[in-house]
């Protein structure tokens, strides 16, 4: 008998000893990076609640295998060097399985390579710098599509549908206006164009009336603003006030609610590009999708409207979840990766046409353009991709 | 009768007694000196009646209500007075704003009355300005009103803060070493003036000096200092040839 | 088109210069570089907006928000300053910057994170005007301001010119202690430079939130911006901090139109290290004659 015990001791600290971080009978821990405070607290609070109440619902269903997620949130306040700090605690005090949906671009790329090398899954990015996809790394799988991408998509769009003949970007000077330029002059080049104006700016700047006048000086067909919501609004105030009423396009980042709540009758007509579903009559399995999403939202957060950072966060929580449903009974870091690279075109509730392959971390290769109508998001074209 | 008493005063600093055990009357009327060797404690005194040291212990009784405990400028209100060895003006202010402070605690309108520049506010102005030209005209200043305080010369410095100090229509006044720095025509100006402020004006004063033929000549009563102590009291004649002082403080030599 | 870059300048300026003022006369009472100005203003467009919320007019909710943020810097200074003055000046630093994040955090707590929309108080197409062959756009809320910043600079002007207070502030500012053996209750004017500042980073918040929204880090950029000003000028007076202000916002204005964007703050900035450099009294601090 006591041999029986001494055997099984021996399993226990072998289980103990092989174990997976992270992997408890009764849960996985995982952790995520997000700015709760500073300025971009609007940003990591709307996507930790999409998080949350995702996990909340899969957790009140009896979790993934039987196992319930918990979710450990670390405030970087958006700061790089606190992120360092942060996801180092989660991964080696906290022994979180993996990090998901963590925020800010230079947060991620300063974490990306430790947690490549440490081999811990880094499912979700907040952040769409084409850094995190190309080149590939085995534990980092971006959901978001990147600024490279979607400036290409934007050019195709602007040039290939609308047959625009000049572009102006007024792009933030930093590293999304930068991507964002590049990718739309890359696709520019393909016709043989390149941009009528480039125009960088500080997004913290409260006025751009004088900077408006160069725009208007250039007079071009469409304007192109790589900018996040309130920068953009201005942006778009200045220059409509100033007369130019012709096409302005804008990105992902502010396809949100805010930005027509706060925009109202100055973002009619705007064109935002988008990659999550939004519910329309021409979708009508979008607003199912949306219902239901607004449905486990609301169990967690009664009343309350999700941001479109709630839908991110909620999108990267279901990637999540599917891969740790497929990785199995007994979930480990390396049956996740296998797990996430057989997605393919993969649709959850608001996650959509996700892939990911052996080589391949770009989980997103198409968006979609929409157009601000009388204070609602119509989409105007179907899904697009770069070929075709 | 008197209009300041000073009770049992200790004052330190940091275990160094500056005032230790003072007991001092000052009839009202009078023109009391307050002498010493350097470093005697005077200036601390008048700190202390001022409210700006922190007393150990004693009292400060001001027309027969303790001030003791009371914030700088509720002292100053009351009608405490005061006058820097080192004119203490507000360099980057003209001659008359630094002369219309000193009326600060007499004005009778309140912060609505400015916003509106009502009657009493302007009938209040009137009244500071009278008074600051009466006063400059008694100093000589008035042709310097308008020029800012840091450009003045040292003696008119001096003028003007003493013209400052007169404006609230103090009934004590505290000067601390006026002939300091002065020339000779300088000070006997300024003793005459300083006459005309106990006669005409009903002020009573107490000056510290270190001009001793000044201090003879004009002083109802002198209070000698010393290791801040008193060491002897009494009018100039008694004080001149009080041996306790030509030991302590004159070094033997007879005035 | 020099002039329509001076006049653009001049009303992204005058927000500076009001944001300098603000400062400098607390720093002139008080001696203290309050880092927390910019976030009490923005805890006053927060209350302006529960205001906005119970049916009032914008302008009914900017002028009821000035006695509460009045008392806000009442309060701030009652229970933070005064208590610990004699500390040096750059603790007192680390403790404005301290107030500044709870101010932010108490925001994020209470009314949360997300952007939020406080109307203008004049509504309306802005005036266009063709001026030497190009267009300047003038904003009504923006004229508004300028509207405000001449009112109110009259107003300091006479009252620190002409009345009880303004000398009391004056005096206070140069020699407090002396202030004190004049009479002058200098506990009450630095209250009252605190209420007087703390209102108008409220009004300046309120009147800014069209451009930049209603947020918890919105007056960041205003902080930044007015205490440069503020620094051009030396943290001397206040008429020199308002044309400090404007003068950063022209200067931003010329480099961004004629050096290209990106330069914009580099070129600011290193034109204030170069200022400090050569005359680190400021740019207007020639000779020290009035201070407020």
């Amino acid at each position: 008998m006591r041999k029986f015990w001494i055997f099984l001791i021996v399993i226990f600290a072998m289980a103990l000893l092989f174990a997976e971080d992270g992997i408890y009978p009764d849960k996985v821990v995982i952790g995520t990076f997000q700015a709760l405070s500073g300025p971009y607290a609007v940003i990591g609070q709307g996507m930790t609640k999409g998080m949350k109440a995702y996990f909340n619902w899969v957790n009140s269903n009896g979790g993934v295998h039987g196992r319930k997620i918990e979710l450990i949130v670390a405030d970087d306040q958006l700061n790089p060097s606190k992120t360092v700090v942060e996801v180092k605690r989660l991964v080696e005090e906290d022994k979180v399985f993996a990090i998901v949906g963590g925020l800010g671009t230079y947060g991620c790329l300063a974490v990306m390579d430790y947690l490549n090398s440490k081999g811990v899954p880094f499912v979700y990015q907040g952040s769409g710098s084409s850094k995190l996809s190309n080149p590939p790394k085995k534990y980092v799988f971006p959901v978001q599509p990147d600024y490279l991408l979607e400036g290409q998509l934007i050019a195709k769009f602007l040039v290939g549908k609308l047959e625009k003949k000049s572009i102006a970007i007024l792009y933030m000077n930093n590293d999304v206006g930068n991507e964002g330029l590049s990718g739309v002059k890359k696709r520019l080049s393909k016709y043989s164009m390149s941009p009528k104006l480039e125009l960088p700016y500080n997004p913290l700047e409260t006025d751009y009336s004088s900077l408006a006048l160069k725009v208007l000086n250039a007079n071009p067909d469409a304007v192109v603003i790589y900018g996040f919501i309130t920068d953009t609004l201005r942006w778009i105030k200045t220059l409509k006030d100033y007369g130019y009423d012709r096409t302005i396009v804008t990105i992902y980042p502010n396809a949100d609610p805010a930005f027509v709540s706060l925009g109202k009758e100055y973002v009619e007509g705007v064109i935002v590009t988008g990659w999550v579903p939004i519910p329309s009559e021409d979708n009508p399995e979008y607003t199912k999708d949306y219902q239901k999403f607004t449905e486990i939202y609301q169990k967690s957060y009664p009343n309350e409207i999700p941001s479109s950072y709630a839908v991110a966060g909620f999108i990267a929580a279901e990637v999540f979840t599917e891969a740790l449903k497929k990785a199995g009974e007994n979930p480990t870091r390396e049956k996740l990766v296998k797990a996430l690279e057989s997605f393919n075109h993969w649709n959850g509730i608001m996650a959509k046409d996700i892939s990911y392959g052996p080589n391949k971390r770009r989980g997103k290769s198409t968006m979609y353009f929409i157009k601000i109508e009388s204070g609602l998001f119509k989409p105007i074209t179907p899904l697009m991709g770069l070929e075709d | 009768m008197e209009i300041l008493k000073i009770e049992d005063l200790h004052v330190s600093f940091g275990g160094v007694k500056a005032v230790d055990g003072l007991n001092m009357n000052v009839e009202k009327g009078t023109l009391h000196a307050l002498i010493g060797p350097n470093g005697a404690g005077k200036t601390t005194v008048f700190n202390a009646i001022n409210g700006i040291v922190k007393k150990d212990s004693g009292r400060v009784i001001f027309k027969g209500m303790d001030i003791t405990m009371l914030k700088t400028h509720r002292i100053a209100s009351l009608g405490i007075s005061r006058v820097f060895q080192n004119p203490a003006l507000f360099k980057y202010m003209t001659v008359l704003d630094n002369i219309l402070v000193g009326f600060h605690s007499k004005y009778e309108h309140g912060f609505v009355d400015e916003i509106i520049a009502g009657k009493k506010y302007q009938r209040e102005l009137r009244r500071a300005l009278s008074r600051a030209y009466y006063i400059a005209d008694i100093l000589e200043i008035k042709n310097r009103m308008g020029v800012y305080a840091a450009n003045l010369p040292y003696g008119v410095q001096k003028m003007v803060e003493l013209g400052r100090a007169l404006m609230p229509e103090p009934s004590l006044l505290l000067l601390d070493e006026p002939a300091a720095g002065l020339s000779d025509s300088e000070t006997r100006w300024l003793l005459e003036i300083i006459e005309r402020i106990r006669n005409e004006m009903d002020i009573t004063v107490i000056m510290i000096e270190h001009d001793m033929k000044l201090v003879m000549n004009i002083s109802d009563v002198i209070t000698v200092m010393d290791f801040g102590k008193k060491i002897a009291e009494g009018k100039p004649n008694e004080i001149r040839n009080n041996p306790e002082v030509l030991k302590a403080y004159l070094g033997g030599v007879k005035l | 088109m020099i002039l329509n870059q001076i006049i653009l300048g001049c009303v992204v300026g005058v927000y500076y210069s009001l944001v300098a003022i603000g400062l400098v006369l607390v720093y002139k009472v008080s001696g203290i570089v309050n880092f927390a100005y910019g976030n009490m203003g923005m805890m006053g467009a927060y209350i302006a907006l529960l205001f906005l919320g119970k049916g009032m007019s914008p302008l009914a909710s900017m002028l009821l928000v000035i006695p509460v943020a009045a008392s806000m810097g009442y309060v701030v200074n009652r229970f933070t300053m005064r208590p610990l003055k004699g500390i040096s000046h750059s603790s007192m630093l680390i403790v404005t910057l301290g107030i500044m994040m709870v101010f932010e955090g108490i925001a994020v707590q209470i009314f949360g994170a997300d952007y939020k929309a406080f109307p203008e108080l004049v509504k309306g197409r802005p005036f266009v005007f063709h001026i030497a062959g190009g267009l300047v756009l003038l904003r009504r809320q923006d004229l508004l301001v300028i509207t405000i910043f001449a009112i109110f600079s009259v107003f300091m002007a006479l009252l620190l010119k002409s009345t009880k207070i303004g000398l009391a502030m004056r005096a206070v500012s140069q020699d407090e202690q002396t202030a004190k053996l004049m009479g002058v209750n200098s506990n009450l004017i630095i209250s009252i430079a605190w209420m007087i500042s703390a209102s108008l980073s409220a009004v300046v918040a309120i009147l800014a939130s069209p451009k930049t929204y209603i947020s918890p880090g919105m007056m960041i950029h205003y902080q930044i911006e007015g205490f440069t000003a503020a620094v051009l000028g030396g943290f001397e007076s206040l008429i020199v901090a308002a044309l400090g202000g404007m003068l950063l916002g022209i200067l931003e204005t010329f480099v961004g139109d004629q050096l290209g964007n990106a330069f914009k703050p580099t070129i600011s900035l290193a034109f204030i290290v170069a200022v400090l450099l050569i005359k680190p009294e400021g740019l207007f601090g020639r000779r020290k004659l009035e201070k407020l």
